[in-house]
């Protein structure tokens, strides 16, 4: 299932809207970037929200686990995710 | 009897360790504070013990270093007892670092620490439960006011003599039938080597461990081969490489047990983190608030430090007066104790002023938890030259003095980039170089001209940046940091880690700086500026076109920086600096000043935080910059 060819509802983490929760589909990347992210508790199926952005292609806050993680632009990018569950 | 004290970073192991050991490990409201482990002999629980606080880790995965490390000690310390601490408030995703921990066959209990801001986030843990589920005791703790400390350790000591046995979790059938497999082709000789028990292995192994993985290629090339295979067994079957494989399900054992034992009840009011929030960190507001803390860190830092430091420095100048007087021949002994005294003034009368409110203000900020939300705001600037957000803080310290601003380096978590901003900080001009460029730039060619150096400063900062990215370059894509709760700073707490940080500059800085001081000292009395001059001409007159005379005072501000301009008056013999020196001599010699060798203190402050090694790249860097900036303005004012 995880090797489905992006749907609509499909975007990086750096693209989701604020306050839309997403669930985490695939994290793009190696091994390291993998590990540094489910470090924080980051894994392919949990949900996530993003609660604030920063201009100038800074890093995004978001809420998983009821946690507050800032993640950097460049690894935002590489977490993939599914728009299902609509505002909160 | 050795206890170790295992957590993740910013789970409280440091304020626990603290509030039994006494004030001997530095703890911060952000992660990763612990890179020594602190280790204490504890009286009073019936039995003596050793504690052992550990830097932080996430997981026993060596993807890291500084995860390697903290998992290499681990494994050679072999303590009787390893106590988990949890942040409660971040339960769920904690308990795989206590799945794996189970996995080292050793006595295990564990400390939810922090109940009170897990109740302040309305997550309710039913510890019995907890306790029944993971097979080990867990005590409840607030480590940062005390309570259940007490508890903790008897509970500790007790379970290192009964030893008891934590369950252990068992992963879907597939996954475990191909562990199972490899764990029979695990030899003896490697688990010894290793240090890791088979199970543990096995999984590091089909987890992709690199550290490990490198091991069995080494010893035992037939094993590595298998554990490829093994590996693509597993990725083919599940359609994802290994370690997610593996990971996933250890992440989803966690969730289901944390849905078991706690009950999260929303908070119906807007907690006041989210009002801060909405403004510490809005696009806007954020970084007016950002601009108008520094600039009030700047302005307490230095409003006080001159307020200690006049009168300490009148003080020297008494003492300095009475040695005239009591030895008027001026012999050696006159000579060592002026150096002494110039050594004191130095650490005592300029950096110490300075460093006092510096660690206060630092401290509050960190224990507030303000220092991840800076970062957040500042991820994407200094993103461009190599870094992440929290290197604004060394930075904006710089400009105070470098020695807390390379203290503060530490804030951050890769050595690499602790590394990269302690050579970068060495630029920025602290307050002692500032007095160079306006007494001699600014007064004689104007502010400007002051200006502009200040200008042309950051552009060589962000030059030199680019060029340590293009050598050191950066091991993720960024950044990923967690953002706290804002927390109310406990006065004990704040001034015994002061005191803390205090002690290690006194005892680094303070003998170098005496030791300096008594060498130039010497110099001095048996007039050895001539030949030394003379040494230095070929790079000083020859190359970049200055009156040999300053050779001397380029020595002096290794001491100190200001103290080139002392010297400068006594080795041109006027303080009119422009009767003897042109306006392009003036501006050549102020941009050396600002470059060169960073002062005393910040070397061996360097040499504490970044190594030998570090502190010798900080010398060539800083050398070769003043070099070639100096050459540019000798040859742009020709």
């Amino acid at each position: 299932m995880f090797d489905d060819a992006p749907s609509p509802q499909t975007c990086s983490l750096d693209r989701l809207p604020r306050g839309v929760v997403a669930r985490i589909r695939h994290v793009h990347g190696g091994l390291n970037v993998r590990q540094r992210l489910s470090n924080l508790g980051l894994h392919p199926g949990d949900r996530i929200r993003v609660l604030r952005c920063s201009c100038f292609g800074g890093p995004v806050l978001v809420a998983i686990h009821d946690l507050e993680v800032a993640i950097g632009r460049g690894m935002a990018e590489k977490v993939e995710v599914d728009l299902e569950l609509g505002l909160s | 009897m050795r206890i170790a004290l295992v957590g993740q970073p910013n789970s409280g192991k440091s304020t626990l360790f603290n509030s039994v050991a006494g004030y001997k490990s530095v703890v911060a409201n952000y992660p990763g504070t612990t890179s020594e482990p602190a280790r204490s002999l504890v009286h009073g629980q019936g039995e003596p013990f050793e504690l052992v606080d550990l830097p932080g880790l996430y997981s026993l995965s060596s993807i890291e270093k500084d995860e390697l490390r903290a998992r290499e000690l681990l494994l050679s310390l072999a303590p009787e007892l390893i106590i988990h601490v949890i942040d409660a408030s971040a339960l769920g995703r904690s308990l795989e670092l206590t799945f794996e921990l189970a996995e080292l066959e050793l006595p295990l209990i564990v400390c939810l620490n922090m109940m009170d801001e897990a109740a302040r986030k309305g997550i309710d843990i039913d510890l019995p439960r907890l306790a029944a589920a993971l097979g080990v005791p867990v005590v409840p703790t607030v480590a940062a006011t005390g309570e259940g400390v007490a508890r903790l350790f008897q509970v500790g000591l007790q379970a290192a003599r009964e030893r008891p046995v934590p369950r252990r979790f068992l992963l879907s059938d597939d996954v475990e039938r191909v562990i199972g497999l490899l764990v029979t082709k695990l030899r003896q000789e490697l688990v010894r080597k290793t240090g890791l028990p088979t199970r543990l292995l096995a999984l590091k192994l089909l987890e992709r461990d690199t550290l490990l993985a490198a091991t069995v290629a080494e010893t035992d090339p037939e094993l590595a081969q298998e554990v490829l295979r093994l590996q693509q067994e597993l990725a083919t079957s599940h359609g994802r490489p290994a370690d997610v494989v593996l990971g996933s399900e250890r992440h989803a054992l966690c969730l289901n047990l944390f849905e078991e034992v706690a009950t999260v009840r929303r908070p119906l009011r807007r907690s006041l983190r989210d009002r801060l929030d909405a403004y510490v960190m809005h696009p806007l507001w954020g970084y007016l608030i950002l601009g108008a803390v520094l600039f009030g860190f700047f302005s307490v830092v230095f409003g006080v430090g001159r307020l200690i430091e006049a009168p300490i420095m009148a003080g020297f100048e008494q003492l300095g007066l009475l040695l005239t007087t009591a030895f008027p021949d001026r012999n050696l002994a006159y000579t060592v104790l002026h150096g002494l005294i110039q050594g004191l003034s130095g650490g005592i009368g300029l950096v110490l002023p300075y460093l006092l409110p510096f660690l206060v203000v630092l401290t509050l900020l960190e224990d507030v938890g303000y220092i991840p939300r800076a970062a957040f705001l500042m991820d994407s600037l200094m993103h461009k030259i190599g870094l992440h957000g929290k290197a604004i803080i060394p930075f904006v310290l710089g400009y105070g003095c470098t020695v807390p601003a390379i203290m503060s380096v530490r804030l951050l978590e890769s050595s690499r980039d602790r590394l990269v901003t302690s050579l970068l900080v060495n630029f920025i001009p602290c307050a002692a170089r500032t007095t160079v460029i306006f007494a001699l730039v600014g007064f004689y060619l104007g502010p400007g001209h002051a200006l502009l150096l200040y200008v042309l400063n950051l552009v060589i900062i962000a030059l030199a940046g680019r060029l340590l990215l293009h050598f050191l370059p950066e091991a993720t894509p960024g950044m990923i940091l967690e953002v706290p709760s804002y927390r109310l700073p406990q006065l004990r707490a704040l001034l015994a880690k002061v005191w803390y940080r205090m002690r290690e500059f006194v005892v680094i800085a303070w003998p170098i700086l005496i030791a300096g001081s008594v060498v130039l000292s010497l110099l001095e009395a048996f007039e050895l500026a001539q030949p030394i001059n003379a040494l230095l001409a070929p790079f000083t007159s020859t190359l970049l076109g200055l009156p040999a005379a300053v050779g001397i005072t380029l020595i002096f501000g290794v001491l100190r920086k200001e103290l080139a301009i002392v010297m400068l008056v006594q080795a041109l013999g006027t303080s009119d600096f422009s009767s003897v020196m042109t306006n392009g001599q003036l501006l050549t010699f102020t941009v050396f000043t600002i470059f060169y060798v960073p002062c005393l203190g910040t070397l061996a402050m360097l040499r504490s935080v970044s190594g030998v090694r570090g502190m010798l790249a900080a010398l060539g860097l800083t050398t070769l910059v003043a070099t070639l900036g100096a050459l540019v303005f000798r040859l742009l004012t020709a």
